[in-house]
């Protein structure tokens, strides 16, 4: 086991020594110099967005809820296609027309924000919550290696930081996106060829029916346990809604910005749904097996390593414990660089050291991704959270706070600064509250928001609120001059999501 | 039931599945046909894939696009 874990960091660490003459500049570190095929943008999107959470966090789920978790699968699918249909290809379109490298570099661009409010905003909400998502990653990491090694927590969650940290220091961006095409394929594999393993272990699909049914038949119905009540609906909603942060992520939209061109899109969109197709109900029908075959897990987020240490030999094992590793590195690797970026390039490039070389903010660049790669460290070591919800929570940070200003920026002309200022913060700042207890409970415990609505998914809200603000404050402010001529031409260029493009535009 | 499974969640599976592959394909195609439509009414052509003509050893693509932004 031990030497295969070796082969693989030895080709991340190749990755990334190989993609470093590319990252010597500001956009070869930080979107590859826009140079990427389809493939690798795919990929790297797809690893990019389905983390640990999607190898322990949604097999667990699937253990635990059983066929209810595919509206996960239903919210992923559609918010993946719905990115890459509809999104992609005027958010490309604006960013080589700003010659934007980064979220924060096209908003800033795209309202005219010479105060730099919106660069400002955009690095602290990225920087506080890539710090909880890297964090997640990290326990994830910490996981998976006790499971699979019989290593203590602490140790496998330094392990997972330290070839993070280094491949990712040295390669940047075409490092990050290259190694999540190797991780990409290999998570494709397992999650192909699992579920069939397990299914095939239980006697059959019959034979697994017929077991989950007799464990708990709500196991196998679409609402779960609670059906069509309002807390399965909300459940239902819940599972969902996790999709919509494909829309606007800031960490996925980088990919579309690093494609070679439009044409790139679309190929790369066939093949991102299709992929995560397989990752998806791979991973659900992994946890659904695993209930049948090992019903009494005290962890259902390690059914995954258990069914790889019980079954195969340890070469097999290892090379599982590699996917899910490949699954952890490749989010944080990418979390590293989006926090980078938005210190680098939005805050010290753009607003204090326009004069500083590319050369110099690429070396801090470097610099930092190490010093928030160790702050997630820190909050990673002391305790072993459940990886489901608190991945979620700081994707939802991210995703209500930009999706609804992105989604208004490209598609509604009225959008202004004020409103993707004020939307962006009452976004974040909703997804945050929802789950802090600040009601009054019984013997003096808080009780969240959250609990209050059948734990509705803080996404929902988030963006709910984050689109609210955004119109609202937008209808009382005005629109830079140039947005409609520039909506209009975008438009004229790319298409619509099922138009093609109507003429030069000149 | 359906192979042990009830019928709706052989549905939401079907929901799952169906429309977000479609969706792409649809988009892929349009797309695909429009740019290259596009290529050809553009004045020196391009490659039909959303990058502007390029003059022989003269400016990378970044600058190229650049110039476009003062357009409409």
């Amino acid at each position: 086991m031990i030497s295969v874990l070796v082969t693989y960091f030895a080709v991340l660490i190749g990755i990334g020594w190989w993609a470093s003459r590319e990252s010597r500049s500001v956009a070869g570190f930080y979107v590859a110099g826009k140079k990427l095929p389809s493939w690798v943008i795919a990929f790297s999107s797809n690893t990019t967005g389905e983390s640990g959470w999607l190898l322990l966090g949604l097999t667990g789920m699937g253990y635990l809820v059983g066929f209810h978790a595919l509206w996960v699968v239903l919210g992923e699918v559609i918010g993946v296609a719905l990115a890459w249909s509809v999104v992609a290809r005027p958010f490309k379109e604006f960013t080589d027309r700003y010659d934007a490298i980064t979220v924060p570099d096209y908003l800033a661009d795209r309202f005219a924000d010479r105060a730099h409010v919106l660069r400002l905003v955009s690095a602290v909400i990225i920087f506080t919550m890539v710090g909880a998502y890297t964090a997640a990653q990290l326990t994830a990491s910490g996981k998976a290696f006790s499971s699979f090694l019989g290593t203590s927590y602490e140790g496998g969650v330094l392990l997972g930081a330290a070839v993070i940290l280094l491949y990712t220091s040295i390669g940047g961006f075409k490092a990050v996106a290259y190694s999540d095409v190797v991780q990409g394929v290999l998570m494709f594999l397992c999650l192909l060829l699992l579920p069939i393993f397990g299914i095939w272990q239980a006697g059959g699909w019959g034979e697994l029916m017929a077991g989950i049914g007799e464990i708990d038949p709500a196991l196998l119905l679409p609402m779960g346990e609670h059906g069509w009540s309002a807390a399965g609906v909300i459940s239902a909603l819940s599972f969902a809604g996790i999709g919509l942060a494909f829309l606007g992520a800031p960490q996925l939209l980088t990919r579309f910005m690093s494609a070679r061109n439009r044409g790139q899109i679309g190929e790369g969109g066939v093949i991102a749904v299709l992929c995560i197709v397989v990752f998806d109900i791979g991973a659900v029908l992994t946890g659904v097996a695993g209930r049948y075959l090992f019903p009494g897990l005290a962890d259902p987020e390690t059914v995954l390593p258990v069914m790889s240490t019980e079954f195969f030999p340890a070469l097999i094992a290892g090379v599982i414990l590699v996917v899910v590793l490949a699954a952890i590195m490749s989010t944080v690797d990418s979390l590293l660089i989006l926090a980078s970026s938005a210190v680098v390039r939005d805050t010290v490039q753009k607003v204090f050291r326009p004069d500083f070389s590319d050369r110099r903010l690429a070396l801090i660049g470097r610099g930092l991704t190490v010093v928030i790669g160790l702050g997630g460290l820190a909050v990673a070591l002391p305790e072993s959270r459940m990886i489901f919800w608190f991945v979620l929570f700081a994707w939802s940070g991210l995703a209500s706070a930009f999706t609804p200003v992105v989604l208004c920026s490209l598609f509604w002309r009225g959008t202004t600064r004020a409103g993707a200022v004020w939307g962006m913060i009452a976004g974040f700042l909703t997804a945050v509250v929802w789950v802090l207890p600040i009601l009054p409970g019984s013997e003096g415990a808080g009780i969240a928001l959250k609990e209050r609505f059948h734990d509705l998914y803080e996404m929902i809200p988030g963006f709910a609120m984050g689109f609210l603000v955004t119109i609202v404050v937008s209808l009382f402010t005005k629109p830079p001059p140039d947005a409609a001529p520039v909506m209009e031409d975008v438009k004229r260029m790319v298409g619509g999501p099922f138009s093609a493009a109507r003429g030069t535009g000149d | 039931m359906i192979a042990g499974l009830p019928v709706g969640t052989w549905v939401l599976m079907a929901f799952a599945v169906v429309p977000g592959i479609v969706l792409v394909t649809a988009a892929y195609r349009v797309h695909r046909r429009g740019d290259a439509r596009y290529a050809e009414q553009r004045p020196g052509g391009g490659d039909g894939r959303g990058t502007a003509p390029q003059p022989r050893g003269g400016a990378p693509p970044q600058a190229t696009r650049q110039g476009d932004a003062g357009r409409g």
